[in-house]
């Protein structure tokens, strides 16, 4: 034992922590160990071990809260069985359908995770991961809804999408794996991409990242587009951009690969960052307002004139802000969660 | 519907005495060695075999009592079925959690409140990760693989809410030049 810690390597020790907030044997002998090598640092481990233990009081009601309104959520779950079991005397064959659906409900909690519920909503601001019934990771971008088809879980892959996510399909050949959304169906087998159809959007997007996927047009139910590795497909207001008049003409283009870290701009919010790839400044505070849940209003004398590429990883917005002014100038005002926009005033900025 | 409002009545009753005895629960299953989703699991357990049970709680002396040895059954059976053995440590049945017995004083009181509703408001993610790490105890490698979120995220999340606690302290405001050497980013 060399090392000293600093309070920060304290607080986030995981040793550390079972140490302030359990009776682990092991966590409280490497801890002892360290205060007879270093007995010069018990002040500074005790005062580590009071914060932390001072975050674990401030924890416990509020997880024994959200414990407890789970409990009455499966209990609410469960009311036709109570019923039975608080208000009739049991029958002997009321028991034994008490006790079969009881000792269904441990079998199933005891051999797989909780189900999911049938629709899966992230807030503005706030983005979500979950794995589905069928093994299939989904990201859900900020301010998106998905819905689950009734008998997902009996192998019917069918799930509708408002907003945007990232999806990695688990492989299964016999079920195909199927994404409503407003404007465009996409059906895939096994595969990696990113679908963005906000309703309040004029596009609805489709990146594929890797493996096959089939689109089909809500427009032309007939006719399917594959789509190839680091391709997508952009939809206008439920059309393909029209700049060719043949109407079955497909607007396939790669998606945007920043050279600089390799990053897709399509999904880079999946790994926590903001990119925007030579987007007008419309589109970018449209990003910042799902991004950090705010209402951006943008000057339109510069709303389509300004053009950035950029990645932004874990600025706050006025940060994200102050940079963007950096890049070509204008003024903004924050109120709350509402932000304005506006074009730079020549006496000020001399 | 007497029935069914008599029936919410006896839930409100039940998710009560859950919300009551859950503190110490969690952490005779933490002491014990148990994951903190089977601990709760079999918290659930416990509680949903008393009202399986038509426990009648007015003929019970000492309901914590009952209460904790019900639930050290129930994680003893599921150590055995997993064909462990643990040693429940049994010198939590009569006292709550440490922190519930602690005296605070005033300044100490006025710290946790002021904690406390700076966690509140923290961004919903921020607020899980501290919950997992420092409640349930998780490493970041269970907790990666509890949310799906990346290690880098893990430690933003957490970091961001320790330095909005003041637990840590935030960084030194930085110049917009050093900032932007941070970004990849490039002007059109």
């Amino acid at each position: 034992m060399t090392k000293i810690y600093t309070y920060e390597e304290l607080i986030t020790h995981d040793t550390f922590i079972a140490w302030c907030t359990t009776q682990n044997a092991d966590a409280a002998q490497y801890w002892a160990t360290y205060l007879s090598h270093f007995p010069g640092e018990t002040a500074h481990v005790e005062k580590a071990r009071q914060t932390v233990q001072q975050l674990h009081a401030v924890l416990t009601p509020l997880a024994a809260d959200e414990a407890a309104s789970e409990f009455r959520q499966l209990l609410e779950s469960q009311q036709p069985n109570t019923l039975h079991i608080w208000y009739k005397r049991i029958a002997v064959a009321a028991a034994i359908a008490v006790t079969v659906t009881a000792g269904a409900w441990y079998w199933q909690h005891t051999t797989q995770k909780p189900a999911l519920p049938e629709v899966v909503q992230s807030l503005p601001g706030e983005r979500k991961s979950l794995v589905l019934a069928d093994g299939t990771k989904v990201n859900l971008n900020v301010n998106s809804q998905l819905q689950l088809h009734p008998q997902f879980k009996q192998g019917v892959r069918e799930i509708t999408l408002q907003g945007e996510a990232f999806f990695d399909v688990h492989q299964d050949a016999q079920h195909p794996f199927i994404i409503h959304t407003t404007h465009m169906d996409v059906k895939v087998l096994g595969t990696t991409f990113n679908i963005m159809a906000y309703q309040n959007d004029t596009k609805t997007e489709t990146s594929l990242i890797s493996g096959a996927v089939e689109i089909t047009l809500k427009s032309k139910p007939g006719n399917h587009i594959v789509l190839k590795p680091n391709e997508k497909i952009t939809l206008e207001n439920g059309v393909l951009p029209a700049n060719n008049s043949n109407s079955m003409a497909i607007q396939v283009s790669k998606t945007s690969l920043q050279s600089k870290n390799q990053l897709i701009a399509e999904t880079a919010w999946t790994n926590d960052k903001l990119a925007f790839n030579d987007e007008t400044l419309a589109e970018v505070a449209h990003k910042l307002e799902r991004w950090y849940g705010v209402q951006i209003q943008v000057d339109s004398t510069i709303a389509d004139n300004y053009h950035y590429t950029a990645v932004f990883e874990k600025e706050t917005l006025p940060q994200t802000l102050h940079i963007l002014q950096l890049i070509l100038p204008f003024q903004y005002t924050i109120h709350g969660t509402e932000v304005k926009i506006s074009k730079q005033n020549i006496n000020q900025s001399n | 519907m007497p029935r069914s409002s008599n029936t919410t009545d006896s839930n409100e009753q039940y998710v009560a005495l859950y919300r009551q005895h859950y503190p110490y629960l969690f952490k005779t299953g933490q002491n014990a060695g148990f994951a903190p989703d089977i601990i709760k699991d079999l918290i659930n357990q416990t509680f949903l075999a008393f009202i399986e049970k038509h426990i009648d709680w007015s003929q019970i002396d000492q309901p914590k009592f009952y209460i904790a040895s019900s639930f050290k059954n129930k994680l003893t059976d599921y150590a055995r079925s997993k064909g462990k053995t643990y040693t429940i440590p049994d010198t939590e049945t009569t006292d709550d959690s440490i922190e519930e017995k602690i005296i605070l004083t005033e300044e100490a009181e006025q710290l946790k409140a002021q904690m406390q509703q700076a966690y509140l408001a923290l961004p919903p993610r921020c607020r899980l990760v501290i919950r997992l790490k420092y409640y349930e105890g998780l490493t970041h490698d269970q907790i990666a693989a509890q949310t799906g979120l990346s290690h880098r995220s893990i430690y933003n999340n957490l970091s961001e809410g320790l330095k909005a606690m003041r637990l840590l302290l935030a960084d030194k405001p930085q110049r917009p030049g050093q900032l932007l050497s941070l970004l990849a980013l490039c002007i059109v």
